[in-house]
C-alpha cells in the first residue's frame, strides 16, 4: 500500500515546545499510518507526546504551547501541514473528527448539546435549522443516548460524563469523516462507561469505515479495540507491531516493561512499575533514551548512538540496538 | 513564611500567604516597581513641603500673571502671579491626605466586620452583609454630595463619605477571603495537630486576605484622589484658601482659552499619582494570582 | 426565571428601606435647621418655632421618620428649600437630562469595550492587546471633568466642532441633541470602557484556553464564529456585572460632568442643592439613584443568569 492509499499517514513529524528562548524538540520522528477503517493504538505514559502528535494531526496545538516543526501529515495522499488555516477548518469536522479527552470540559456549558452538534452539521454540511435538529437527533440515537429528543435540548451540567463524551462522538462523527482521532477517550470515566464507549467507538470505526486513531495510556485499551499498535516512549515510536504480536512477543523492552506492569487477576506476583521517570524534552540523553531505566542497555551499544526504528518484518518495528538477541517475554498465552 | 504546614506527602494544599516571596516576585515587575518609587517621591515631597526651602504659595505677584514656564517658574505662574510649582505641590498634599483618610475610614469599617462575618456566618452576616449591599447602592460620589449638603462644605467629611462607600468592597473582600480560608481542610489539620484557633487565623487568614487587600486598597486611594479633585472642582471640598489639586481646577477652567496650561498641569499630577498606584496595584494582583496556582 | 426576579426584588425592598433610613438619618444628624433655612436670616425666632411645629420638627425622630415614609409611600418627596418647589417635580425634570446622558454612555461602553475585549482575550499578547492594555492603563488615570474640560477646550472653542455648554432639556431635535451630548458622554465613557474592556479581555483570555474551545475547533467552527457566540456567551458574565455596577458610578460621575457642562441634569441638581443646603432635594435624589442603581443591578443579574444556564439550578 502507498501512502496515497492510506487514509491518514504521518511522516518523521517533529514538534518543539515553544517557550521563553529556543524551541525544545519533544516529539521526534513519529512516523503513522492508518488505513480505512483500521484502528491504530498509541500507547505511552503521560509525557511520551502522544497527545501533541494526535493534536498536531489536526493542527490544534496551542501556537504559545507547541508547533510542528518539521514531517508531513498527509490525508488520502493530500497534505495538510501545507493547508492555509481556512482551509484546514475545512478538513476538520468534515474529513477528520477529533474526541478529547475530558468530557467534564470539552463541552460548551453555555450552549445545549443540540446547539454544540447543529454547528457542526451546519458548518459542513449546510442544513437548515429544522433539517440540522433532525439530523442532530438521529446522530445522539447513533451513539447510544436513550431518549435523544429530551437529551438534544439539555446543557452539558444536566448529562453524565459518559452522555458527555458519547455528544462529543457524535460531533466528531457528525458529518461522516474519514479520520477519526481520538485522544485519551476514556481516561476520565468510570469503568464500565469505558467499556461501553470503546465498544461505541469500534463499533463506529467499523460501520463508517473510518481510520482511525486512539491515544491511551492504558494497555486494556488497546487490547479491546485496536487492530495495530505503535508504543511511544520519550517522543518516539519505539515499537510496532499488530496488537496480538505485540502482547504475546514485544520487541522492545520498553513495551516487555509495560506488559509486565498489567495488573492480572490470580497473578501470584506483585505489581512491577518501572523505577525512575522518562526523560524531560530538553533533557534528552545521548544515545537511546530509555537506556536509563532498561534492563538491557549495556554501556558500548546503547549510550553512543540513537538507535533507528528498525523494520524487522511485514509491519513490525521497533527502536532497539539488541532486539535482534534479546528474548522478551510477553503476556502469558 | 509557612509554605507547608502539612508535609507534601498529605497532598493538602496551602496558599502561600504574600510574604518575602510575594515581595521578590513583585520586584519583577520593573514598570510597577518604577510606578512605587514614583509615588514614592511624590509623598515624600509632599510631606516635606512646608519644611522645604521653597517659595510660599500663596504670595501673589500680580505682575507675574499667567506667566508659561520658565526658569524661574517651572510650571509657570497663575491668575494672581503664584508659582504653580510650589502650589502644585502643596495641592498635591492636601489631595493625597484626603485620599488617605477615605482609604482608612473603609479599611476600619469593612475589614474587622468582613473578617468577623467571614468567620463566623450566620445571622449577623445576613444583617451585616444587607446593611453594606444597601450602602453599595449608592454612588460614592453622590453619598458624598449628600453628606456634604448635610454636615456642611469640608473636605474632611466628604472623604469619610467616599470611605464608607468603598466600605463595602472592604467588607467583601474580607468576608470572602476569611470564609474561604476558615472552611479550607488545613484549618481542620492545623487544630488537629493542636494550634489554636487565634494563631490559626493570624498566620492563614490574615496573610491570604493582604494580597486582595492590597488591591483594593489602591483602588479605593485611587479613587479617593479622584473624588477628591471631582468634590473639590465643585465647591464642596477643599475651601478656599486651602487648595487642592480638584479646587485648583476650578478656577483654572475659567481661564481655559486664555492659559490652558493651568487646567492641564494639575490633571496631569493627578493622572501620575492614579497611574502609579494602579501600576502597583495591578503588579500586586498579578503577584497574587500567579502565587495561587500553589 | 420569575422566581428569581421576585426573589430579588423581595430582598430589595428591605434594602431600600434600609437606604431610606440611612437618608433619613442624615437629615436627623444634619446641624442645620430646615425652619431657618426656609425662612432665611431675618427670622424671628418666634416664627422659626412655629414652622418647626408647622414641619412637625419638635417631634420624636421616629415619627418623624414614619410620616416621611408615609410620605414616600404617596411618592412625595418633600419640598424643596430653594424655592418652595416640590423634590419630585424638580426631579422629574431634571431626569431625562441624566438618563439620556448616562444610558447613552452606557452603550457607548459596552459597543466600544466587549468587542475589543472579546477580540484581545482570543489573542493576548498579539498587537491589540498590548496597544489597547497600554492605552487602558493611561486612560484609566484620568478624572473624567478634567477630560471634559479639556475637550471642550479642544473641541469646543479651538475647533469649534461640537458646543460648548450643554443643554437644559432633551429636545425633539435627536442631532442637535447628540451634539450636546457628545463631549459629556465621551468624558464618562473614557475610564469605564477601560476598565470594562480589561475586564472583558481577562474574562475572554480565560475562556479562550478552555477544553471546550478547542472541541469547536476541532469541529470546523471559525475563529469569528467562536468570538461571537462560544467566548462571548461564557466569558460576559463577569462583564455584564460589571456594567451594571458602572452604570452606578456613571450617576455619581454625571454630577460633576453636568456641571462642568452646564447640564441641568439631577446631577448638577445635587451640586446645587448641596451647595445650598437644600437637604430635601439631595435626599431625594440619593433615594431615586439608590433605586435606579439597585434596578440596574438587579437586570444585569437577571441577564447574567440567561447567559450562564449552569448557575441556574444554583
Amino acid at each position: 500500500m502507498t501512502v496515497a492509499d492510506m487514509a491518514l499517514s504521518v511522516q518523521d513529524l517533529e514538534i518543539a515546545l515553544v517557550g521563553t528562548g529556543r524551541p525544545v524538540p519533544v516529539v521526534t520522528g513519529v512516523s503513522l499510518a492508518v488505513a480505512r477503517g483500521e484502528i491504530v493504538g498509541l500507547v505511552g505514559e503521560s509525557g511520551s507526546g502522544k497527545s501533541l502528535t494526535s493534536l498536531a494531526v489536526t493542527r490544534l496545538l496551542d501556537p504559545r504551547v507547541a508547533r510542528v516543526t518539521a514531517g508531513s501529515v498527509t490525508l488520502y495522499g493530500r497534505e495538510l501541514l501545507d493547508l492555509s488555516e481556512p482551509a484546514m477548518r475545512t478538513v476538520r469536522g468534515k474529513e477528520i473528527g477529533m474526541i478529547f479527552q475530558n468530557p467534564m470540559t470539552s463541552l460548551d456549558p453555555a450552549f445545549t448539546a443540540g446547539y454544540q452538534l447543529t454547528s457542526v452539521l451546519r458548518r459542513h454540511s449546510g442544513l437548515g435549522r429544522r433539517a440540522a435538529r433532525v439530523r442532530a437527533v438521529e446522530l445522539l440515537g447513533l451513539v447510544g443516548i436513550a431518549d435523544p429528543r429530551r437529551r438534544v435540548d439539555q446543557y452539558p451540567h444536566q448529562l453524565s460524563g459518559g452522555m458527555r463524551q458519547r455528544v462529543m462522538i457524535a460531533m466528531a462523527i457528525a458529518c461522516e469523516p474519514k479520520v477519526l482521532i481520538a485522544d485519551e477517550p476514556t481516561t476520565a470515566l468510570d469503568a464500565t462507561t469505558q467499556a461501553q464507549i470503546l465498544d461505541l467507538v469500534k463499533t463506529l470505526a467499523g460501520t463508517m469505515r473510518m481510520a482511525t486513531i486512539i491515544t491511551t495510556h492504558d494497555l486494556g485499551v488497546v487490547a479491546e479495540v485496536c487492530d495495530r499498535v505503535a508504543v511511544m516512549y520519550a517522543g518516539q515510536v519505539v515499537e510496532r507491531a499488530g496488537t496480538e504480536q505485540l502482547f504475546y512477543r514485544p520487541r522492545h523492552p520498553y513495551t516487555e516493561r509495560l506488559l509486565r506492569s498489567l495488573p492480572r487477576v490470580g497473578a501470584a506476583r506483585q505489581l512491577a512499575g518501572i523505577p525512575g521517570q522518562p526523560p524531560r524534552a530538553g533533557h534528552f540523553p545521548v544515545g537511546c533514551r530509555f537506556a536509563t531505566r532498561c534492563g538491557y542497555a549495556t554501556e558500548s551499544e546503547c549510550t553512543t548512538a540513537v538507535p533507528v526504528l528498525r523494520q524487522l518484518a511485514d509491519d513490525r518495528s521497533a527502536r532497539c540496538v539488541r532486539t535482534g538477541e534479546l528474548e522478551l517475554i510477553g503476556v502469558d498465552a | 513564611m509557612i509554605d507547608n504546614v502539612v508535609g507534601p506527602s498529605v497532598g493538602i494544599a496551602v496558599p502561600t500567604p504574600v510574604g518575602f516571596g510575594g515581595w521578590r516576585a513583585f520586584r519583577r515587575h520593573r514598570l510597577a516597581v518604577i510606578a512605587l518609587a514614583v509615588f514614592g517621591v511624590i509623598v515624600l515631597a509632599a510631606v516635606l513641603a512646608p519644611v522645604l526651602p521653597l517659595p510660599d504659595p500663596n504670595a501673589q505677584v500680580l505682575t507675574d500673571r499667567l506667566l508659561p514656564p520658565s526658569a524661574g517658574h517651572p510650571f509657570g505662574t497663575d491668575e494672581l502671579g503664584r508659582d504653580q510649582l510650589v502650589r502644585l505641590l502643596f495641592a498635591t498634599r492636601i489631595s493625597l491626605w484626603a485620599a488617605l483618610q477615605a482609604t482608612v475610614v473603609g479599611v476600619v469599617l469593612g475589614v474587622p466586620l468582613g473578617l468577623l462575618t467571614g468567620t463566623v456566618g450566620g445571622r449577623l452576616d445576613g444583617i451585616v452583609s444587607r446593611a453594606f449591599d444597601a450602602v453599595q447602592s449608592i454612588p460614592a460620589l453622590i453619598l458624598a454630595i449628600a453628606v456634604v449638603a448635610v454636615l456642611g462644605r469640608q473636605l474632611t467629611p466628604a472623604m469619610v463619605a467616599v470611605g464608607i462607600a468603598f466600605a463595602p468592597t472592604f467588607y467583601r473582600v474580607s468576608r470572602a477571603a476569611a470564609s474561604t480560608v476558615a472552611g479550607e481542610t488545613y484549618i481542620e489539620a492545623s487544630r488537629s495537630m493542636g494550634q489554636k484557633t487565634i494563631r490559626i487565623v493570624v498566620d492563614h487568614v490574615l496573610g491570604s486576605v493582604v494580597a486582595a487587600l492590597v488591591v483594593v486598597i489602591s483602588t479605593t486611594f485611587a479613587f479617593g484622589i479622584l473624588a477628591e479633585a471631582a468634590l473639590s472642582y465643585l465647591g464642596l471640598g477643599a475651601q478656599p484658601p486651602s487648595a487642592s489639586l480638584g479646587s485648583m481646577l476650578t478656577s483654572a477652567a475659567n481661564l481655559l482659552n486664555a492659559s490652558p496650561q493651568l487646567t492641564v498641569e494639575p490633571g496631569l499630577v493627578i493622572v501620575l499619582v492614579v497611574l502609579c498606584v494602579s501600576q502597583v496595584s495591578d503588579a500586586v494582583q498579578a503577584v497574587a494570582s500567579a502565587g495561587d496556582g500553589g | 426565571m420569575v422566581r428569581m426576579i421576585g426573589r430579588r426584588v423581595a430582598i430589595a425592598v428591605p434594602l431600600v428601606f434600609v437606604v431610606s433610613f440611612l437618608v433619613f438619618a442624615l437629615t436627623a444628624v444634619s446641624p442645620t435647621d430646615p425652619a431657618r433655612a426656609i425662612l432665611g436670616e431675618g427670622a424671628t425666632p418666634a416664627s422659626i418655632a412655629q414652622l418647626r411645629h408647622q414641619l412637625g420638627l419638635d417631634q420624636s425622630t421616629l415619627v418623624r421618620y414614619g410620616h416621611w415614609l408615609a410620605q414616600l409611600f404617596h411618592g412625595d418627596l418633600g419640598q424643596s428649600w430653594y424655592g418652595n418647589v416640590p423634590v419630585t417635580a424638580k426631579i422629574a425634570q431634571g431626569l431625562p437630562v441624566t438618563a439620556a446622558l448616562v444610558l447613552a454612555s452606557i452603550v457607548v461602553t459596552a459597543a466600544v469595550a466587549v468587542p475589543f475585549g472579546l477580540y484581545a482575550g482570543m489573542r493576548p499578547g498579539g498587537r491589540v492587546d498590548r496597544v489597547a492594555g497600554a492605552v487602558a492603563g493611561f486612560l484609566l488615570a484620568m478624572p473624567e471633568f478634567w477630560v471634559a474640560l479639556l475637550l471642550i477646550l479642544l473641541l469646543s472653542q479651538k475647533l469649534h466642532l461640537l458646543p460648548g455648554t450643554g443643554t437644559t432639556t432633551i429636545t425633539t431635535d435627536v442631532w442637535s441633541d447628540i451634539q450636546y451630548l457628545t463631549i459629556p458622554v465621551i468624558a464618562i465613557s473614557l475610564p469605564q470602557i477601560c476598565a470594562l474592556y480589561r475586564q472583558t479581555r481577562a474574562s475572554a483570555a480565560t475562556v479562550a484556553r478552555q477544553d471546550y474551545v478547542r472541541t469547536a475547533r476541532a469541529g470546523g467552527i471559525s475563529e469569528s464564529e467562536l468570538l461571537r457566540t462560544r467566548v462571548a456567551k461564557n466569558a460576559l458574565v463577569p462583564s455584564v456585572t460589571l456594567l451594571g455596577l458602572q452604570l452606578g458610578r456613571m450617576i455619581g460621575i454625571a454630577a460633576v460632568v453636568e456641571s462642568v457642562y452646564g447640564m441641568q441634569g439631577i446631577g448638577s441638581m445635587a451640586v446645587q442643592a448641596a451647595l445650598n443646603s437644600d437637604l430635601p432635594t439631595v435626599l431625594g435624589i440619593v433615594l431615586v439613584t439608590a433605586v435606579v442603581v439597585m434596578a440596574a443591578n438587579l437586570l444585569a443579574d437577571v441577564t447574567c443568569f440567561y447567559l450562564a444556564p449552569k448557575a441556574r439550578t444554583a
